[in-house]
């Protein structure tokens, strides 16, 4: 488990959605889950899918079920919302702050952010009221499924929003006037750049692991 | 219809030199082979066809059924003088405008070099950007500038492609940082 962090420290928010806590001595990845009562294949599908994008858990898929990948999503929403947002625009507030004359400019990249956490929060909203209950319904009453509805239809591009962060970014990092605090535009940017890299890895184990996973139920269930 | 080009030859650097010269300057397909594969020559949806080979398989080259635009024979002594043996042929030493002359023969068009990043907006690609960043939807602006929706979507394209912005509010953002569009009647905000 040491190794794991050392290797990629960016793994640490997901260790903590798994509620597992610093301190490890020398136990390994399988002893931690014993003594958490984690699903080791599921911790490793998802800690794999952070590590390499190529990565595709296609024979672990059926030792953990859909309802662990959602429990993890919602931590990592809730992380978003708690957490990533706040911190963001408590940094991009210092930014506006001292930017001086080149105040007009940064509140329209305020103004940007703003529509983006919007469209963000709208995609979270519509995954945990639509796509999260449709799969935690089929597990939990398969008899009730009428093949009406699939995974397909309800899970939603996750493109727009990966477009706009990247948006974001570029606006400031090309098109910014020189006009700033260095250190605060580069906390901000940093922050940024980590959540881009974890809203990502988000979205491909929705689409990597909780879309096939439920298209495999689906397809069992349709015979 | 996409033009193609077929490189033939078994030296890996002669391979990718010429594929990196003409990937330079013509859109279309570029396809490398180290040795002569008679079923990858094959045409089909392909308009045009230009095979680079080895000189060594002229005469199987020559054998070629294929509705092919132009042969040209990679002759292996520089300075050596072919063209007794080959219709069209190019040495090793042959500079780049040689080259390129070759496909040009054959009406392949020249990649235009269009949207590359960092390049300054046309002024067209402006006007586009300008309405885009207002709320304009791609008929609107289509008939607003007399082009077509296809036009503009192309226009669209390259715009993002030089700018490296790709969303609408992300494009309106960058036009009023530009003073691309007057914010002195509007609120900026209402735009985002």
């Amino acid at each position: 488990m040491v190794h794991l962090v050392q290797k990629n420290h960016n793994l640490l928010p997901v260790l903590n959605r798994f509620g597992i806590r610093l301190g490890f001595k020398d136990k390994t990845i399988g002893e931690i889950c014993k003594d958490t009562s984690i699903n080791t294949s599921f911790f490793l599908a998802i800690v794999n899918t952070y590590n390499s994008p190529e990565y595709f858990p296609q024979d672990e898929l059926q030792s953990f079920s859909p309802l662990l990948i959602i429990q993890y999503l919602k931590k990592t929403h809730q992380y978003y919302q708690t957490y990533v947002l706040p911190k963001m625009e408590k940094q991009l507030d210092l930014i506006i702050a001292g930017s001086g004359e080149n105040y007009k400019d940064l509140q329209l990249i305020d103004a940007f952010y703003k529509k983006y956490k919007e469209e963000l929060l709208n995609h979270i909203q519509d995954e945990e009221t639509h796509v999260f209950p449709y799969v935690e319904n089929l597990v939990h009453h398969p008899g009730k499924w009428k093949g009406a509805f699939k995974i397909m239809d309800f899970e939603k591009q996750h493109t727009n929003v990966e477009m706009q962060i990247n948006d974001l970014k570029n606006l400031i990092i090309k098109y910014l006037n020189p006009v700033y605090n260095d250190n605060d535009c580069n906390e901000f940017l940093t922050t940024v750049f980590n959540f881009e890299k974890d809203i990502t890895d988000h979205a491909r184990i929705e689409d990597a692991i909780l879309v096939p996973q439920v298209m495999k139920l689906e397809k069992e269930l349709a015979g | 219809m996409i033009p193609k080009i077929i490189i033939v030859h078994s030296s890996e650097i002669v391979r990718k030199g010429l594929e990196t010269i003409l990937k330079s300057s013509f859109a279309g397909e570029i396809v490398t082979l180290s040795s002569l594969d008679l079923a990858a020559t094959k045409t089909g949806e392909y308009e045009k066809v230009v095979i680079f080979y080895e000189s060594k398989y002229y005469p199987e080259i020559k054998k070629l059924k294929v509705q092919v635009a132009q042969l040209i024979a990679i002759a292996e002594n520089p300075g050596a003088k072919p063209e007794n043996e080959y219709e069209s042929f190019i040495t090793l030493d042959s500079t780049e405008p040689e080259i390129l002359k070759w496909v040009k023969d054959t009406g392949i068009p020249e990649s235009r070099d269009e949207g590359k990043e960092g390049d300054e907006l046309t002024t067209r690609e402006r006007e586009v950007l300008q309405l885009v960043a207002r709320g304009f939807s791609n008929k609107m602006i289509a008939d607003k500038l007399f082009i077509s929706t296809h036009t503009v979507i192309s226009h669209r394209k390259n715009i993002t492609d030089k700018i490296g912005i790709k969303s609408i509010s992300g494009l309106t953002v960058y036009a009023i940082l530009n003073r691309l569009i007057d914010t002195a009647e509007i609120n900026p905000e209402d735009l985002i």
